[in-house]
């Protein structure tokens, strides 16, 4: 099965490296959808259903931890596996993360072999 | 206590590596050049209950398309459009300051960063912040890249 992956990132850096660094990864991969904040986000998901969510922490208009908030209260959305990927290290943020219903977190740098786990870990190879 | 000049260095030239595919090393601010015409700067704020700074990267618009260049995996002569140098500069100092206050003061501490910024700065701006106490100069790829880091705790 081919995974549908929204990426959520506010620099456009960010997003192609992340792609990139998707498909060095190998997973099978149908499409990757984008979105530059969590506002922008909901808006993607209105149209499109994905298989899981790769977002940012820090944006403008909408943050991760919001979009987080939204999908979980969310009837239909709050079934999408969310991974944070991020420079943030606080251990205490990452536990909040956690209790809000987060998959997974992956701090920046990281590698390909970072995310195929991550992604396989929680979508099944 | 903030990050030393060992955890700077140590981290910094990582990430240009890892992120970047950039090799950087620590030099003396007298092996700068001061001619530089015009420079990007890009910079992160963090702050804690008890610590408030920021860290700041100031760069020639070259190296800004190098580092733009080695992250997107293409030529630096490909960066054509200068947001998109500019976006991955700032990339950099995010990166580099969520991992640097980790670093620095452990993941026990919570922190909020800002959304990094960029303003273009002139010679004499340049010339101003090498000069500045503190202010670390890294060679990347040949050319000057400077690290400031500023802590109001």
């Amino acid at each position: 099965m081919a995974y549908k992956i929204l990426i959520v990132e506010d620099s456009s850096t960010a997003r192609k490296v992340i792609k990139k660094t998707i498909g060095l990864s190998g997973l099978p991969v149908a499409e990757i959808l984008q979105a530059e904040n969590g506002k922008k986000a909901l808006e993607v998901l209105n149209d499109s259903w994905v298989d899981l969510i790769l977002t940012d922490l820090n944006m403008p208009e909408m943050s991760g931890m919001e979009l987080v908030d939204h999908l979980k209260g969310d009837e239909f959305l709050n079934s999408i596996p969310v991974v944070i990927v991020s420079t943030e290290g606080s251990q205490e943020r990452i536990d909040q993360l956690n209790q809000k219903g987060i998959c997974g977190f992956l701090r920046k740098p990281f590698q390909p072999e970072q995310i195929k786990e991550i992604i396989n870990n929680i979508l099944g190879e | 206590m903030g990050p030393t000049i060992v955890q700077i260095e140590e981290l910094f030239v990582r990430i240009l590596e890892n992120q970047g595919f950039l090799f950087g090393e620590l030099i003396d601010s007298d092996e700068v050049e001061s001619g530089v015409e015009s420079a990007i700067r890009v910079q992160i704020e963090f702050t804690s209950d008890t610590e408030k700074g920021s860290i700041s990267l100031i760069a020639p618009h070259s190296v800004a398309c190098e580092i733009a260049a080695g992250m997107l995996g293409l030529d630096p002569e490909d960066i054509e459009d200068e947001n998109e140098a500019i976006d991955s500069f700032k990339e950099l100092v995010n990166v580099t300051g969520g991992n640097l206050i980790t670093e620095a003061w452990g993941a026990e501490k919570i922190f909020d960063l800002s959304i990094p910024t960029s303003t273009t700065i002139d010679n004499a701006e340049w010339v101003k912040v090498l000069k500045t106490e503190g202010v670390l100069c890294f060679l990347v790829e040949d050319e000057p890249l400077l690290f400031s880091l500023s802590l109001n705790s």
